[in-house]
């Protein structure tokens, strides 16, 4: 289990400094980053990269923003394999929804809860 | 900065750019990867401490814990924002508090508090995804690219 | 009003919050060990014979990659958890399907039904201790490998 903690840390780690390096060397604004790194999630995934990493690292993978397209490539495919091509569309959000569905309903209670600063 | 963009320039303008580029302030590059190495790689730890929580008190497997952990994890993110603290740590940490999920969650819910007073629906409502909708839009575009591009490649040509 | 509001939701949210989880609860472990297992991985019973199950852990411990095994079995069904060790974690898949062969092989008459992931593992664990202490019947072990079975399944 220590392992798992050591390794969660070391991967998620080296994820944002990707993430800084982007920033830092290749001038990308925070948003074009962040884009960046999710299409980079959903073509590892293609290649069957992530779920490994993901096997490797646990939320090392996961919590980092690339996870957000590995999962929504991981439930098309998964829909895919069931109804065929048109599960491509319909079962992107399959798997993934908590991320955003979490951000839209804590949002909105932030947003109820606390008052904007400044 | 795009290099097309620059040749339009007047050799005035270039010039210019060439001086603008000399000036500019040297970032330090070495020490905002490390910054970012640590608090991202703490992000994580933090997840895996909540993950590892979720498995032993509740039935989710490692396949279905990233769940209830993604959603805990923006959950806190909500917290901090909202004391304000998000952004003091992001301005120490720069894509280290940015490219976990709580920075994606950050970035909804400071938008969201930020814009209330404007009103709950053109507000709120209309002013969340500012800046993580190009997240949502590019990834499930990517997404759905590479998802049928596979699902075509194993459908007929036989790969995987 | 607007502290109305949410006050609401507060209590609404812990409601629905605590009664989830009270539920959940009862059918979750605690105050298990969380990875340590008898020497040998399996249990005697005076009502089902764990004879296979011993095998199968033993079969199973004998690879390389792989760090302690739990099994437990009926006269149809053998239910094995292992974990692997950390730098083979890469390869889980493929080892998933070399052991499940495996298994196979040595026993085709049993179904066979093969996990990684750590919370099965502490509930196979859990439910071979049970085994070995109150000896249960077949048909009670059945149904609890047929739970972890679907749990193992479960995506989302």
């Amino acid at each position: 289990m220590m392992a798992m903690f050591f390794w969660a840390f070391v991967i998620g780690g080296i994820i944002c400094v990707i993430g800084q390096i982007m920033i830092d060397v290749f001038k990308l604004t925070p948003a074009h980053t962040l884009s960046t790194l999710v299409v980079i999630g959903a073509i590892l995934d293609g290649f069957g990269l992530y779920e490994p990493l993901i096997d490797f690292a646990g939320a090392g993978a996961t919590i980092p923003i690339t996870s957000f397209g590995n999962s929504l490539v991981h439930g098309a495919l998964h829909e895919a394999d069931k109804h065929g091509i048109i599960g491509v569309l319909t079962g992107m959000f399959e798997v993934t929804s908590a991320g955003i569905s979490a951000a839209i309903v804590f949002g909105f209670i932030g947003a109820l809860l606390f008052r904007p600063k400044g | 900065m795009a290099n097309e963009k620059r040749k339009k320039l007047t050799p005035v303008q270039q010039e210019y750019h060439l001086f603008e580029k000399e000036r500019e302030t040297k970032r330090p590059v070495v020490k905002n990867c490390i910054r970012a190495f640590f608090v991202g790689g703490l992000i994580c730890v933090i997840g895996q401490a909540i993950s590892y929580f979720y498995m032993y008190f509740f039935d989710f497997t490692e396949q279905t814990v990233g769940n209830p952990t993604v959603a805990t994890m923006v959950f806190l993110a909500m917290i901090f924002t909202g004391l304000g603290v998000y952004d003091r740590i992001a301005q120490f940490a720069g894509a280290g508090s940015s490219v976990p999920v709580t920075g994606f969650g950050n970035a909804v819910i400071s938008a969201a508090i930020e814009h209330r007073t404007e009103g709950f629906v053109l507000g709120v409502g209309g002013n969340m995804f500012k800046l993580a909708g190009s997240v949502i839009l590019f990834g499930t575009f990517a997404a759905f690219v590479v998802a049928l591009i596979k699902t075509i490649a194993v459908k007929w040509g036989g790969l995987g | 009003m607007r502290k109305y509001v949410t006050m609401l939701m507060v209590v609404t949210l812990l409601i629905v919050g605590c009664a989830r989880e009270k539920e959940i609860k009862q059918q979750s472990l605690q105050g298990t060990n969380m990875i340590k297992t008898n020497r040998d991985g399996t249990a005697y019973s005076y009502k089902v014979n764990q004879s296979i199950a011993k095998q199968a852990v033993q079969h199973i411990k004998a690879r390389k990659e792989v760090r302690d095994a739990v099994a437990v079995n009926t006269s149809k069904k053998l239910l094995v958890a292992y974990q692997v060790k950390h730098m083979h974690r890469f390869r889980m898949k493929q080892i998933k399907k070399d052991i499940e062969q495996q298994l196979k092989q040595l026993f085709p008459n049993h179904k066979i039904i093969v996990s990684s992931d750590l919370k099965i593992f502490w509930k196979t664990n859990e439910l071979r201790d049970k085994i070995n202490k109150d000896g249960m019947n077949e048909k009670q072990i059945n149904k609890q490998i047929k739970k972890l079975k679907k749990l193992s399944e479960e995506l989302t």
